[in-house]
């Protein structure tokens, strides 16, 4: 029974990431209907980024600054090019596209970064590009390298590590923050908008492209924060892992029920602790079937995901 | 010279093979039924792993060693138990909507995944080995013309019919009758079992299967071969896993640059096939091909409409 | 004259009792009834938004009713799933027109024989000599049908490529493929023109002198619904506001306000046959 509740609160750090993943897929479904596979690729160059940047002894704010924006307008300017080409052309071929845009993203960092995980401080593979940077990358040991939190609480036997408690309370903020956005300011309401009703939002005046293009944005600026905050806490990055990663945020985000942003952190958590329960039990083995397992059984019980509401098919 | 080139085709044309049989029985999913599986390699996988642990474990058993019977009951067993598997998946999943029937054949690909690593009687995560070679390119290339030949009979015939008439409109459908539930489960089972066949042929030919066979990088690429294809035809499913299987293939030969890479210009065609041509390469060529008759009917609709 | 003379040997085949449903916490349909007979020809009409389309929906099928019921003569069809209601006998063309896009003309008439072809499925995948007659057959049936609304020449057009005013016909080619005993006809005549709807009448009364059939007409052209009706129910914000002969209906208070108050240009559009223009 301890260990249950141990096992609880192992998974809030790990589901925070992926809640933080699964805002930006929510969110661009919910104004395009398009399932952007490459998100989970935004958040391994969000997390390669900031290691790069700050390994330049860049100090980590900065760093982070710098990666959303970067990132962010990466994405937009991919949206720009891949998606909206596309509009009207189905369901299918955004969808094919992304999945193409993905395997470039992965392919292209795993070219020119190398294949193998990296950590803090990273350094730049051999070749042309070490000799170019080489002269630019400070020395290590010079660096300041940021850490999460390393303390305990320790209460009897439940322990909590800082870092998990902070990961958590990102993730909840930021959520927030972004439910608030949503609601209480102009740009955030065009989005609401242009989910719940595209024509109408359109008549209204809600400035359509502008609004994809920053749905996008803090889709892509959010996977950066998640890409620090996992790349510090496993001090590793690795090209694949917008991949696995990026598949069971999408999960959460469909578990807590697509478009809706409380849901998606709440997705993210269940499939945090589920996957931390099975780690504890023994079973990690399955641990990575274990997301879509809860997933399809709640998608068989409320097909609308956790907080989603049901839509009316229009005859 | 000569020779060896030919031996060097064979992996090549029976992966081709595998993919086009693959590919066929999603366009019957993915194109006839409009439903997007995101799984297919999953039932791949089961069709597979059943068919090698049946001439593994059970034809010893029952003392069949005729290996053209057993080749043959082995397809058999790989399409049932593709088509068992995509019951279990379909009869809860069809009456979600679009987009998570995706996702519930994605998760089930995962969960299929996970399971195989686990049994160790199929050799767990490092794979199924010691399958007899059963099958090669011959059978591989006689399942493919069979299946491609009963799919094109199959789509004239009522189901098909149906199939194609919910894609387009399951209401309307509906509304004439069509057991809309009843037409996808049979294409997505369908289409499931050919996947199942493809399974059984690969693990005789390769004498070797593992579960990343299951895994969501192989049922992207057997999407990737229907739409790129064109996915409303069969000949256009044929045509995108000779495509998808052809230019890693070709990209080996070119230059160190170009091959080290192959994956990022795989990649970047995926991207602008989608772009320019977003309903396949097939219909590229049928559009060229029918550019002069198209002009001419559509301003004959035109001035019909006009009139109108 | 003719409709009356119809009438005397018609029995009624569509019974919609009460039928009530709520979105949300809208009522958009409030204790509907109304019946079909054989023989005859219904209207339905009622300004935009009245929830002409939401009743077809109740009784084809696509949406359950919160309360009241629908029979086919003796067999309850509410709530039954929309295949079974076609299968039943009541077949349908939408205001939206719903083609299948990616199919031929020819395609589309033969989608309504598909489930009927069911059990032979495995015979013509063999392409076995008994199936090939029948294939024939309905074939054969297709394009009569195609050629009753005079789609014949059509026949391997790709269905969306039609001009409007045929994808309509197709619609009810299609549905009368079903060999439906009532038919439901969504707008049938939107977007014709004068030509093209007298067409559209003689052929619907055709329809009705051949097959026997009861016909659900909704239609906003109020010189084309008072031609053809025998019998009108107007609905206005969910509600049945009056039934009648078209006579009666043209003189019913409550209906002329319904439309002048609702929406005038509505009736202006209608050649001043409708209910407000009859009054002057």
């Amino acid at each position: 029974m301890f260990d249950l509740i141990q096992y609880l609160v192992d998974g809030l750090a790990v589901g925070s990431v992926y809640a933080l993943i699964a805002l930006g897929y929510s969110m661009v479904f919910g104004v395009l209907q398009l399932v952007n596979f490459a998100h989970g690729e935004l958040f391994m160059v969000g997390a390669y980024f900031v290691m790069y940047a700050i390994s330049l002894g860049l100090p980590w704010p900065v760093a982070l600054g710098l990666g959303m924006c970067f990132v962010g307008l990466f994405a937009v300017a991919m949206e720009r090019l891949c998606y909206k080409p596309l509009r009207g052309a189905g369901k299918l071929a955004p969808l094919i596209t992304a999945v193409g845009l993905s395997l470039l993203l992965q392919n292209l960092v795993q070219a020119i970064l190398g294949p193998n995980p990296q950590s803090y401080p990273a350094r730049v593979p051999e070749g042309k590009l070490s000799q170019f940077f080489g002269q630019y990358l400070p020395d290590p040991s010079q660096l300041q390298i940021p850490h999460l939190p390393d303390g305990l609480f320790d209460w009897n036997d439940l322990v909590i590590r800082h870092r998990d408690l902070m990961i958590f309370t990102i993730a909840v903020f930021v959520t927030l923050g972004l439910e608030l956005f949503l609601r209480k300011t102009r740009p955030g309401r065009g989005i609401r908008a242009l989910a719940l009703q595209p024509n109408a939002a359109k008549l209204v005046g809600v400035p359509f492209d502008f609004t994809i293009s920053m749905t996008f944005f803090i889709g892509a600026a959010l996977a950066v924060v998640a890409g620090l905050l996992q790349g510090m806490a496993d001090n590793q990055v690795t090209p694949y892992m917008g991949i696995s990663s990026g598949l069971k945020a999408f999960a959460a985000a469909v578990l807590g029920g697509i478009g809706v942003i409380p849901g998606a952190l709440l997705g993210g958590l269940v499939l945090g602790i589920a996957e931390r329960l099975l780690v504890g039990y023994d079973l990690s083995t399955y641990k990575d079937g274990a997301a879509f397992f809860i997933l399809i059984i709640v998608l068989l019980l409320r097909p609308q995901g956790l907080l989603g509401k049901a839509r009316m098919v229009k005859v | 010279m000569m020779e060896q080139l030919l031996e060097y085709s064979i992996l090549p044309l029976t992966l081709f093979g595998i993919t086009a049989i693959q590919a066929l029985g999603l366009q019957l999913i993915l194109g006839g039924a409009g439903l997007l599986s995101l799984g297919h390699a999953a039932f791949y996988a089961v069709g597979g792993y059943s068919a090698a642990a049946f001439t593994v474990y059970a034809a010893p058993y029952l003392g069949l060693s005729q290996p053209l019977l057993l080749m043959l009951i082995s397809l058999l067993v790989g399409a049932g138990s593709a088509l068992l598997a995509g019951l279990i998946v379909a009869v809860p999943c069809l009456r979600l909507q679009g987009d998570y029937l995706a996702m519930a054949t994605l998760g089930f690909a995962e969960i299929i995944g996970t399971a195989l690593k686990n049994i160790d009687a199929v050799g767990g995560t490092r794979g199924f080995t010691g399958i007899p070679k059963l099958s090669s390119l011959p059978w591989v290339f006689s399942v493919l013309a069979l299946v491609w030949w009963a799919l094109a009979r199959f789509n004239r015939t009522g189901l098909g019919l149906a199939i194609r008439a919910t894609r387009d409109d399951e209401i309307a459908a509906r509304s004439l009758g069509i057991n809309t539930y009843a037409t996808k489960l049979s294409a997505f089972l369908l289409g499931s079992a050919i996947a199942g066949l493809a399974g059984a042929l690969y693990v005789h030919a390769l004498q070797f299967i593992s579960p990343d066979e299951a895994d969501f990088s192989r049922s992207v690429v057997i999407v990737l071969a229907v739409v790129i294809g064109g996915m409303t035809s069969l000949f256009g499913s044929v045509l995108g896993a000779l495509i998808l299987v052809a230019v890693p293939e070709v990209l080996r030969f070119a230059p160190d640059v170009i091959r080290e890479q192959r994956m990022i210009y795989f990649a970047l065609i995926v991207i602008f096939v989608m772009l320019f041509s977003p309903k396949g390469l097939q219909s590229l060529v049928l559009r060229l091909a029918r550019r002069h008759q198209k002009n001419e009917s559509s301003s004959l609709g035109r001035k019909l409409g006009g009139a109108g | 004259m003719f409709s009356s003379q119809l009438s005397e040997q018609s029995k009624i085949l569509l019974r919609a009792d009460n039928l009530t449903i709520r979105f949300g916490g809208l009522v958009a349909v409030a204790n509907f009834s109304l019946t079909v007979p054989s023989n005859q020809i219904v209207g339905l009409i009622g300004p935009n938004g009245a929830g002409k389309t939401t009743v077809f929906n109740l009784m084809t099928g696509v949406y359950a009713p919160n309360v009241g019921s629908v029979f086919l003569e003796d067999v309850e069809l509410t709530a039954r799933g929309a295949h079974v209601i076609s299968r039943a006998g009541v077949a349908r063309t939408f205001q939206n027109i719903r083609l299948f896009a990616g199919m031929s003309v020819l395609d589309n008439v033969l989608a309504a024989l598909s489930w009927q072809r069911r059990g032979t499925n495995l015979a013509s995948l063999l392409a076995l000599p008994t199936i090939k007659t029948r294939e024939y057959e309905m074939m054969q049936h297709a394009l009569e049908m195609l050629s009753f609304v005079g789609l014949a020449d059509y026949a391997d057009w790709e269905a969306t490529s039609l001009p409007y005013g045929l994808q309509r016909k197709l619609e009810i080619a299609r549905a009368l493929m079903t060999r439906p005993r009532v038919l439901l006809l969504d707008e049938p005549a939107a977007g014709m023109n004068p030509t093209e709807k007298d067409e559209l009448a003689g052929l619907v009364r055709e329809i009705v002198r051949q097959h026997g059939l009861g016909v659900l007409l909704i239609e906003h052209d109020m010189k084309f619904v008072m031609n053809l009706c025998a019998q009108l129910t107007v609905l206005d914000h969910g509600e049945v506001i009056a039934v009648g002969t078209p006579a009666e209906i043209q003189k019913n208070p409550k209906v002329i306000e319904a439309y002048l108050g609702a929406d005038s240009a509505q009736v202006s559009g209608a050649d001043g046959s409708s209910p407000g223009g009859a009054q002057r």
